[in-house]
């Protein structure tokens, strides 16, 4: 299946709108919404004896909401960021052809009193360029060599530590002047930056790699057709002179290994200068250049538009269309696995339960509606599809016993389709936690599993709850999804009750900030319920 | 804590459960930054108590606990190696930034403060509150609990206070709505009991707060009686060239008046702000508040100031005589000071002479040069209107509560009741006849300042602003 950029964009745009409407009615019309998607769209392209794909699910999705969008946006962000990188593209393309051209030709003025200076022209044109290469070669292999994409590379290290630095340096001066409503958008701001690298990883630094290839091809061929013009409109004199007694010996020897890339292909007169030209086009200042012969001073012209091609352009050409095809693979490989799309999935894949009662005239409509998607469509497991997974439901002490587990299984089931479900007790105190967490990494099963804590949402996310699912992270890998199933002040009769709107808001922010793709809140009641 | 040092008392608890709310009554400073986003304060803040330029006591705020369990956890290990546990602590985990804002909030126990802890006793005790409770048991330092009900739920209460039980000598309760003078000499008196020690110290301030307070009381009554005087005594001249125009400057006259009656309130409530919001510079009257209402609204006068009836009784006090009797019979009381004007469009203002609510006067000239006249306002009315409107500003700006958005949405009550619900409605017979001497005096318009009735008001009110200070009352209307 296809996908390009503007999907990724515009899926993000779509789930950024689902969460700024976080109560618990806006939560049922979604999984109305998605629910319906997902019974007239997705389910007609499912065979019945096949899994079906987790892509074909999220990209149907995608375009349906962009269909029922269409009418009240004039343009997607995805069609915007495109349309701009486009722009971007051509502008650095444009901005290396002038800035090449404009460094060529001004290095190329040749006044007749000296020549141009071959050497020079290499180091700045050609030899510049190729420490560049290697050091994005160098810094490359290390990653390759550490087998870690992008973040342990040092550059990138290098960079996110001072920016790191910086932001921490910044958020102590600030932290007392802000307030903690400001202090929480911040945090959580920062953390979606984090788990969106986290999502996308390398997507979101290719396109700005490639934008650099592109400015760097621009100069490249700017430079050779600034050097070709000056070659065929004026008399230029390529020389080379060096304190240093450098004998033309060591100069045609150095041009000759230059050369190697191409000089099996061009004839041999064209491919770099002879001894003899190298000799005849030496400049000694006190000597002139009156001496020199006109063949010998124009000779070095292909030699050098040659190195700029090989050295300059063509490892750009290549680096351009690698990024462009791992672009392409990696939008291709998307596993959708993240929290945004679990919880999408899940909304699309679970039964809409309506208990309400509802009048005579609408029961025949109800009736139509298409029945549940059987458990077993989902069931089988091969990688890229959906599981039927199982369910860890851990429960803090206080509310433990008052959860009675008829209702767990109601709720928890209401959204979601699990196998099997453990429940499991904690925040008995430190020591049990720890315990816990202790065992936890060595359960079994656990990729199998996804995790959901019941929290009580109006007790404030401090850094002890904070701090225990990220150690729950760190013991589970990040193979399983957190959720966090928020609850409100507990009644006489149930503790399952709806959550204030700005408590969902304080933890969603909290657990946002936390910048971990795969833990996500949500309120575990809806009012309707 | 060591005899040569100030006392000093350290607000804690969980994050949000209205530390700081708690410490703006006692320090009665609502630049107490309080926000209903937990993890508002984050270092401590000391808010020290300066008599006579001597520091005689110091409260200070603190960041949320944030790591209960694990602190206890910690404490519980050390106990055995060391005497001062939380120092202990402090030096433990002194490079872990995670536990920046518990070692903030620890600071001032390590140096033997005092501790009040607050808690929402609206919500259901939780092991992160017992763990505190621990916590706090475990520094062995003088304690009390405050239990402050952010949301009118009472299911808990009980559950708190048996927790309490095992851990505190001394728990009050704290009204975050009235958070006032009453209930800041309250806790104070609470703090008495939880050591021995500071008993002295904390009568001073005690008997320090309440001669501040009945100070700023007496100039707050003196601010009143200068504005009512001034208020009554207003008039308004101005040359009527032209008959085609009395229409128009009628209109133009009464803006006039209203606008100059509205500014001289206006400065004495600024005046009065400064007497008791030193340290808030935006401060907005609660929504209910019919302080909203203009002072020239229809409701204003609806709502606020005597009723018919007692109007009428009150003429037979004494002072204003017969005049006010025939005022509050023939026009009433539920009007606005202009309202019969536009009642009488076309009749000229001197005929309402004597039966208007203002007394307005033409004097016709010969020669066509004629005078028009707003003022002094005849009607007694208007004096309880002014004072019942002072009283309230009053009522909301000496409780600390207002700026706070943490409890704005509980505060919003029903509408008003329609019947007459100031301060002066509810006066005996006493206050309103000294009102009636004052406003017979300013009705005279000699100008006279510093009279007997003037001075007798002002002691009058003194009495009746101490009154509302006590009352559990406060900031209602």
């Amino acid at each position: 299946m296809k996908w390009r950029i503007r999907d990724i964009i515009d899926l993000e745009y779509f789930f950024y709108q689902d969460t700024l409407s976080q109560s618990a009615e806006n939560k049922h019309s979604l999984h109305e919404r998605d629910r319906k998607i997902f019974l007239d769209y997705v389910m007609p392209g499912i065979k019945a004896d096949e899994p079906p794909d987790r892509q074909f699910i999220i990209k149907t999705w995608l375009n349906r909401r962009r269909e029922e969008e269409k009418t009240q946006t004039a343009v997607l962000p995805g069609e915007g960021v495109e349309s701009l990188l486009a722009s971007l593209r051509f502008i650095f393309l444009v901005a290396g052809l002038v800035l090449g051209a404009a460094s060529g030709a001004s290095f190329l003025t040749y006044t007749g009193d000296s020549p141009v200076n071959v050497l020079v022209y290499l180091s700045v044109f050609v030899l510049s360029q190729l420490l560049l290469l290697l050091l994005l070669f160098v810094l490359s292999t290390y990653r390759l060599y550490r087998r870690s994409p992008l973040t342990s590379s040092p550059l990138y290290t290098l960079i996110s530590r001072i920016m790191l630095r910086m932001m921490l340096s910044a958020r102590n001066r600030v932290t007392q002047k802000m307030s903690a409503a400001q202090r929480l958008q911040v945090e959580s701001a920062l953390g979606t930056i984090i788990s969106k690298t986290r999502t996308y990883g390398i997507l979101f630094f290719l396109p700005i790699f490639i934008l650099t290839q592109l400015f760097a091809i621009g100069c490249n061929l700017g430079l050779l057709t600034a050097t070709l013009f000056k070659v065929v409109t004026a008399d230029i004199a390529f020389g080379w002179q060096s304190t240093i007694q450098l004998s033309p010996a060591a100069v045609h020897s150095l041009v000759e290994k230059i050369a190697l890339p191409w000089s099996w292909a061009v004839q041999n007169d064209a491919a770099f200068p002879t001894l003899a030209q190298i000799a005849g086009s030496r400049i000694i200042l006190k000597e002139g250049i009156y001496h020199l012969s006109t063949p010998n001073l124009a000779s070095w012209w292909p030699f050098l538009c040659l190195a700029v091609l090989v050295y300059g352009l063509l490892p750009r050409l290549l680096l351009f269309l690698g990024a462009a095809f791992a672009q392409r693979r990696y939008l291709g490989s998307l596993d959708f696995r993240q929290g945004s799309y679990e919880q999408l999935l899940q909304r699309m894949t679970t039964p809409l339960v309506i208990t309400h009662g509802q009048m005579t005239d609408h029961v025949g409509v109800a009736e139509k509606k298409p029945g549940p998607v059987p458990l077993t469509h989902l069931q089988p497991a091969a990688d890229g599809k959906i599981h039927g997974k199982n369910l860890l439901v851990m429960i803090p002490d206080e509310i433990y016993d008052a959860c009675r587990r008829e209702e767990i299984q109601s709720e928890v089931n209401r959204e979601s389709m699990y196998a099997t479900q453990e429940i499991i007790r904690i925040n008995e105190d430190y020591e049990s936690d720890r315990d816990m967490l202790a065992n936890m990494q060595n359960r079994p099963g656990m990729k199998q599993t996804d995790i959901l804590i019941i929290q009580e949402a109006w007790q404030p996310p401090i850094m002890e709850y904070i701090d225990f699912i990220k150690q729950l992270r760190q013991a589970v890998g990040h193979g399983p999804s957190i959720r966090i199933g928020l609850i409100g002040k507990p009644r006489p009769d149930t503790v399952f009750t709806p959550v204030k709107d700005e408590n969902m808001k304080i933890w969603a922010q909290k657990i946002t900030a936390m910048g971990d793709p795969g833990i996500y809140s949500e309120g575990l009641v809806t009012h309707a319920s | 804590m060591r005899a040569d040092t100030v006392p000093e008392f350290a607000i804690v608890g969980h994050p949000n459960e209205g530390k700081s709310s708690v410490l703006s009554t006692l320090a009665e400073d609502d630049s107490v930054r309080i926000s209903p986003t937990p993890g508002e304060t984050v270092v401590c803040q000391t808010f020290p108590v300066i008599i006579d330029g001597r520091e005689i006591i110091r409260f200070v705020d603190t960041p949320g606990f944030q790591h209960p369990r694990e602190i206890l956890h910690q404490l519980q290990g050390l106990q055995a190696d060391t005497d001062n546990i939380i120092t202990g602590f402090r030096k433990k985990n002194a490079d872990k930034p995670e536990f920046r804002q518990d070692m903030e909030l620890l600071l001032p126990l390590t140096q033997g403060a005092g501790i009040i802890y607050v808690v929402d006793g609206s919500r259901p005790v939780r092991s992160v509150d017992r763990a505190e409770m621990e916590i706090l048991r475990l520094t062995g330092l003088p304690r009390m609990a405050i239990l402050n009900s952010k949301d009118p739920d009472t299911d808990y209460l009980e559950q708190w206070k048996e927790e309490f039980r095992k851990t505190f000598n001394v728990f009050r309760m704290f009204n975050a709505h009235r958070a006032t003078y009453a209930e800041r000499i309250a806790l104070l008196e609470s703090l008495k009991y939880i050591d021995q020690d500071w008993q002295a110290t904390l009568d001073t301030v005690i008997a320090a707060f309440k001669k501040d307070w009945a100070q700023r009381n007496l100039s707050c009554a003196g601010i009143i009686t200068d504005m009512l005087a001034e208020c009554l005594s207003y008039t308004l001249v101005r040359n009527l060239s032209d008959a085609a125009d009395e229409d128009r400057l009628k209109v133009d006259m009464r803006a006039a008046y209203e606008k100059n009656i509205r500014k001289i309130e206006s400065r004495a409530y600024q005046q009065i702000r400064s007497l008791f919001k030193h340290n808030i510079f935006n401060y907005d009257l609660p929504s209910q508040s019919i302080l909203h209402e203009d002072l020239f609204s229809d409701s204003t006068w609806k709502f606020l100031g005597l009723s018919r009836n007692q109007q009428i009784a009150v003429a037979g006090l004494g002072g204003a005589g017969i005049a006010v009797a025939l005022d509050a019979a023939t026009l009433g009381s539920s009007f606005g000071l202009f309202s019969v004007l536009g009642g009488l469009a076309g009749a000229t203002w001197a005929a309402l002479g004597g039966k208007g609510l203002a007394e307005t006067k033409v004097l016709g000239i010969p020669l066509g040069e004629r005078e028009m006249q707003i003022g002094p306002v005849k009607n007694i009315q208007f004096l309880y209107i002014l004072l019942d409107r002072s009283l309230i500003y009053y009522s909301h700006i000496i409780n600390w509560a207002h700026g706070r958005r943490d409890y704005d949405a509980d505060r919003a009550q029903g509408k008003t009741d329609p019947a007459r619900i100031g301060y002066t409605a509810q006066w005996s017979s006493d206050p309103l006849s000294t009102c009636n001497a004052f406003f017979t005096e300013v009705n005279r318009g000699e100008g006279n300042r510093g009279t007997a009735a003037e001075q007798q008001l002002k002691n009058m009110l003194t009495q009746q602003l101490q009154k509302i200070s006590n009352s559990e009352d406060v900031g209602r209307i």
